[in-house]
Formats: structure tokens, C-alpha cells, sequence
């Protein structure tokens, strides 16, 4: 104990710790999250929700006004966590009566954790479905996948790179079949054209598109529609040109490995462990008016053969297998079968936001009376 | 006398191990997902598009809006986009005539001649339903679908809502494909449906010019007020 007191203490002093604990980083780092979330906030009234957060709160240099550079959210949001964890460590004392701040810093911990999981495992997805559909999978916002599968029967097997990989010049696997893409160009949003460019190559395209032209990126990111062109590499076979383009309605038909495969560029899919089919969609209006009151979903989840009946309705989502489903919009047309669309959500570390603020509050009463006690004896006495 | 260790030797809180840790923490943060996925899924099955008007009219067709009824007793009103100028038409069926023009041009009393043509159409019950009107628009400009594209396409078509609050569907052509889209024709516009009434909103021209104009047809249909029908 006397060692641990000894190494802490000459930690505690050395300069470089004082240096990472200085209050002045903490000041400076709270205030460049002040700039970032206000300078955001204004960003997002014209570039969109998601390019906000990517530049604002992810771990680059943003330049605030186009020339001031600041540190991203995460980033600040780290240097914020090594302090704390510093000071855990070297400073905060091991004294019973500080009990409560060391519960109080350990629930600030794992709110950051909890941070940290949500950044780097939560997955938000959709699903939607008409009343009698069965939902086995649900679909990325605005995340994009080129997908090559094989039907199997009522399954398709998909190996499918994430769109991130396709960059120029970049060669990628299709293991399944023994072939290879060299990608040439990915556009995070374009143009589709049947023309052909001037001297242009002949592209594999199940739509008749001949060209690809870049767009810039649209406000909403969901309204993007990219497009791919790559090589196609085939042991003994010659190289096929093939353009992919997201609104496609069908797929390409390839025959690859002496199989008949799939290709398409789509928003990627997420496979769930269960499926649901919406029995109903309900929309109930207040009496004598076009006001909805409430929205509910009615559907039977299945799994491994044994379903039961579930109900989500806004506010009430459904929770199960680690799954979120939460009422997210509808679609209800003349004629046809009611819609439901479901916002889909998977994060682990889900429940630490919820611990850390227990831990923080019980960490902050245990405090409160480890300083009362003594304070009232100390009145009492006098 | 010499000063102890900065970080004594065989601690967890080493040099070393530090800098092991924040590499670690780095290459966390810096890699991306460089392995692809392999997963199976049971293929989706969208139903079939199919209700009590499903099958009737002129699917495909380009001329008239299939089994229109009477005009409904209603009355539609709107306000109108920056740019946009009122023009006669010898449509008897429109109740607005309209060419979409860039503001700039609007504005400095110049004619464009790229002007998007924008109608305003309301017809009786459901005028054909959905399918046969969608498909109708996609006729005339070369487009076509299949049952299951018919779904998707009504399965992704944006919500609104008008001024008055009846429920609409923004139909975009823009981002279908079918010609050249640089030189062909497209349409953009909204299908307001109730049992009673029917109206259209439509902007055709050429794929530049409407892909253009799409926010301001938008939010055109935003502010029609359809008040009706009288008992």
C-alpha cells in the first residue's frame, strides 16, 4: 500500500502528469465543445444532420468559418477522458472519506465508455413493412454495400464490401468465386445517364446505363445516389467493365465461378435473428379531428418457429435480442396495404447512460453525507 | 541525491506500456472495417400491389388519367412559388396552368424557354387509383415498371401533408432511368387521394430543368388548401 502511495505520489508530481491535469486543458477543452456544438448547430441549418456530425464531432480538424481550425468533438472528448483517467489514477486520493467522488468519477467513466461503445457499435437501421409482409432483415439509412449473392431457395448467401473500401485504385476479393474487382471510381452521389461517354468503355449494367457523372453530395444524405465502376477479374476469363448505380430497381446477373451471382450497390442490409410480419397498422385519430393520437404497429415475431404476438406503438418500442424497434412513420394509401416503418437499433452500450447517471447521483449523495456527518457533529459540538 | 523514477520499473503505469495503450487506442480509432461481410438472409417477398382499383384503367397508358370520375365539388387553392407565372392552357381538365421559370429569370422579366410545364388536376373518387395514375406519368415520359417496381416506387415515395392537412405522395421520375436523361423528358409532382376527390399536381419538362425546380413543386403542394367536398 505504502508502494502504491509512494509511485502514485511521485506520478502525481512528475511534470508531465501536472502538465496533462492542468486545469487550463479543461477549460480550453469545454469551450471548444461550446464552438463546436454552437458553430455546428449553424452548419447543420445548411449542409444537413449528418455532415454536421461527421465534420464537427468526429476526430479531425474542422475550420470553423473556413480558416479557424478546431479539434473534433471526439477528439476533445478523449483528451477529456485521459484526464480523467489520469487523475483517477495518480490524484485522486484513496481516502474513505472520498468514497463518493471516486464513485462519482466512475460514473463519469462510463458514461464516456458508454460513448465510445454507442460511436463504435451502435448500428440504426430501418424496416419497413405492408400489413401481411415479413421483415428478415432491416436497411442502413444511408450506408451502402456492394453486394454479390447467390440464391439459394428462399436464402441468398451475400459476401458484400462495405462502400467505404471502394476506392480508386483499390483491389477486392469476391473469395466466393475466385474473382476480383479493381475499382475505378465511387461517387458519393451522381448522375446516371444511358449515353455513352466519348470513347468510353462498354459497361456491364443490368439498366442500360452507360455513364456515371459526379454529384455533389446532396443536404440530406439519404437523397444520395452513388455509383461504382470496377473491373471484374476472372481467373481464365476476360475482364469485365461493370457499372453499378444505386437506384437501380434490379440487380446485375453475373455468372462468376461458373455460378449464377448477383451484383448490386444497395444500402446495406442487416440481418436480423428473427423475423417479424406485420399483422396491422393502426392510426387512430382525437375524436372529430385529422390529428393522429397514437400510431401502433401489430406484428408476430418468429423465431426458430415459435412466435408470439408483439405490439409497438410511439414511445413503446419493442425491445428484444438486443433490438430496438421503435414506431418510426407509416404509410397508409388508397387501395393498398398499410405501411409501417420501424427505426431499428442495436447498441451495447445502451444501458451505460442510465448507470452512469445512478452511479454519478448515488456517488454525489454518498459524498454529500461523508461531508455532513463531521460538519454537523462539528456544529453540534460548539 | 538522485530523483526517483518518473515511472518506476515493472508498474502497469510504465512509459512503455503507456504508449502501448494510446497506440492501441489509435489504431482503434483509425481503422475502418477493412473485412467484408458474409452473411445469409431469407429474400424479401413484397406483396403483390393490388386493391379494388388495382387492376382497372390503362395501366401504361399516356393520354387521359384512367376511369376519371366528375370533378368533385371542391375547391383547391395554392400560393405560388417565386418564378412561377400563371399561363393559359387548352387543358379544359386543369384548374392551373403553370411555367416554372428560374427565379433569376422571373425576376428580370425574361422569358425562359426551358420553363417547366406545372398542372394542377382534380378529378372524382380515386381516379383510376394510384398504380394506373403513377404509371400513366411514367408512360409519357418512356418509362415502365413491373409490379414489384410499381411497390417500390410507392413503398418509397415521400409523405406530405397540404395546408389543409389531406395526406399527399410526391411521385419523382427524375431518378429513374430510361434514354438519354440529359435530353428526355421527366416528371416530378404530388397525387393528393381521398375517396371523394383526387388531385394532381404535375411538373414535366426537360430532366435538368425539373430536377431543378423539385423543392419549389414541393412546396407548392405544401400549400394547396383543398376545402370540400360540399355535402
Amino acid at each position: 500500500m505504502t508502494e502504491t502511495r509512494s509511485w502514485r505520489r511521485t506520478a502525481a508530481r512528475s511534470g508531465l502528469v501536472k502538465a496533462v491535469l492542468h486545469p487550463a486543458i479543461t477549460l480550453v477543452c469545454l469551450l471548444i465543445l461550446f464552438a463546436l456544438i454552437f458553430f455546428g448547430t449553424l452548419y447543420q441549418a445548411d449542409h444537413g444532420l449528418f455532415e454536421a456530425q461527421k465534420r464537427f464531432f468526429g476526430y479531425g480538424i474542422v475550420l470553423v468559418g473556413g480558416f479557424f481550425p478546431l479539434p473534433g468533438a471526439s477528439l476533445v472528448i478523449w483528451i477529456l477522458s485521459v484526464q480523467l483517467a489520469v487523475m483517477m489514477t495518480v490524484q485522486l486520493a484513496w481516502r474513505v472519506n472520498r468514497i463518493g467522488l471516486w464513485i462519482v468519477h466512475l460514473g463519469i467513466m462510463a458514461l464516456l465508455v458508454g460513448g465510445f461503445i454507442t460511436q463504435m457499435l451502435a448500428v440504426e437501421s430501418q424496416l419497413t413493412l405492408a400489413e401481411g409482409e415479413i421483415g428478415h432483415f432491416t436497411t442502413a439509412y444511408h450506408e451502402f454495400e456492394l453486394a454479390f449473392w447467390e440464391s439459394r431457395g428462399d436464402t441468398n448467401s451475400v459476401f458484400a464490401w462495405n462502400a467505404e473500401m471502394l476506392q480508386p485504385g483499390r483491389q477486392l476479393d469476391i473469395s466466393p468465386y475466385g474473382a476480383r474487382i479493381t475499382v475505378h471510381a465511387y461517387y458519393q452521389n451522381s448522375d446516371a445517364f444511358t449515353t455513352k461517354a466519348t470513347n468510353g468503355p462498354h459497361y456491364l449494367n443490368g439498366s442500360g446505363i452507360g455513364l456515371l457523372e459526379q454529384r455533389k453530395p446532396e443536404k440530406e444524405v439519404t437523397q444520395n445516389a452513388p455509383g461504382v465502376i470496377f473491373t471484374l477479374s476472372e481467373p481464365g476469363q476476360a475482364n469485365r467493365e461493370v457499372l453499378l448505380y444505386a437506384q437501380e430497381p434490379r440487380p446485375l446477373t453475373l455468372t462468376l465461378g461458373g455460378k449464377h451471382v448477383f451484383a448490386q450497390l444497395r444500402l446495406k442490409h442487416y440481418p436480423l435473428p428473427f423475423s417479424l410480419k406485420l399483422n396491422q397498422f393502426v392510426k387512430n385519430l382525437h375524436p372529430g379531428t385529422d390529428i393522429p393520437s397514437s400510431f401502433e404497429s401489430y406484428a408476430d415475431l418468429t423465431e426458430n418457429g415459435a412466435s408470439r404476438p408483439v405490439k409497438v406503438w410511439m414511445n413503446n418500442p419493442l425491445r428484444t435480442y438486443g433490438y430496438t424497434f421503435f414506431q418510426a412513420s407509416y404509410a397508409q394509401a388508397e387501395g393498398q396495404a398499410n405501411k409501417s416503418t420501424f427505426a431499428v437499433v442495436t447498441n451495447p452500450g445502451r444501458v451505460l447512460p442510465y448507470v452512469s447517471s445512478i452511479t454519478v447521483f448515488a456517488g454525489l449523495l454518498l459524498h454529500f453525507l461523508i461531508r455532513l456527518i463531521p460538519f454537523v457533529r462539528r456544529e453540534t459540538a460548539i | 541525491m538522485s530523483r526517483p523514477p518518473f515511472f518506476p520499473e515493472n508498474r502497469i503505469f510504465s512509459l512503455k506500456s503507456t504508449f502501448a495503450v494510446a497506440a492501441v487506442l489509435l489504431a482503434l480509432l483509425g481503422c475502418e472495417e477493412e473485412k467484408p461481410r458474409v452473411y445469409s438472409e431469407v429474400a424479401f417477398k413484397p406483396l403483390a400491389a393490388a386493391g379494388p382499383m388495382g387492376g382497372m384503367g390503362m395501366p401504361g397508358g399516356t393520354g387521359m388519367p384512367p376511369m376519371a370520375g366528375p370533378p368533385a365539388d371542391i375547391k383547391v387553392t395554392w400560393t405560388l412559388p417565386k418564378g412561377w407565372m400563371p399561363k393559359d392552357s387548352a387543358n379544359a381538365m386543369r384548374i392551373g396552368s403553370f411555367a416554372a421559370m428560374d427565379a433569376n429569370l422571373a425576376n428580370s422579366g425574361e422569358i425562359d424557354p426551358n420553363a417547366v410545364d406545372v398542372s394542377v388536376v382534380q378529378l372524382g373518387g380515386t381516379a383510376g387509383g394510384l398504380e394506373a395514375n403513377i404509371r400513366r406519368w411514367m408512360g409519357q415520359v418512356g418509362l415502365k415498371a413491373s409490379p414489384e417496381e410499381m411497390e417500390a416506387i410507392i413503398k418509397k415515395a415521400p409523405r406530405f401533408k397540404t395546408a389543409t392537412g389531406q395526406e399527399g405522395m410526391l411521385i419523382d421520375l427524375t431518378g429513374m432511368l430510361s434514354g438519354d436523361m440529359t435530353q428526355s423528358k421527366t416528371i416530378y409532382g404530388a397525387i393528393v387521394q381521398t375517396e371523394e376527390y383526387t388531385v394532381f399536381v404535375k411538373a414535366m419538362g426537360d430532366f435538368a430543368q425539373v430536377k431543378k425546380q423539385k423543392p419549389q413543386v414541393a412546396a407548392f403542394c405544401k400549400t394547396l388548401r383543398i376545402e370540400g367536398p360540399k355535402a
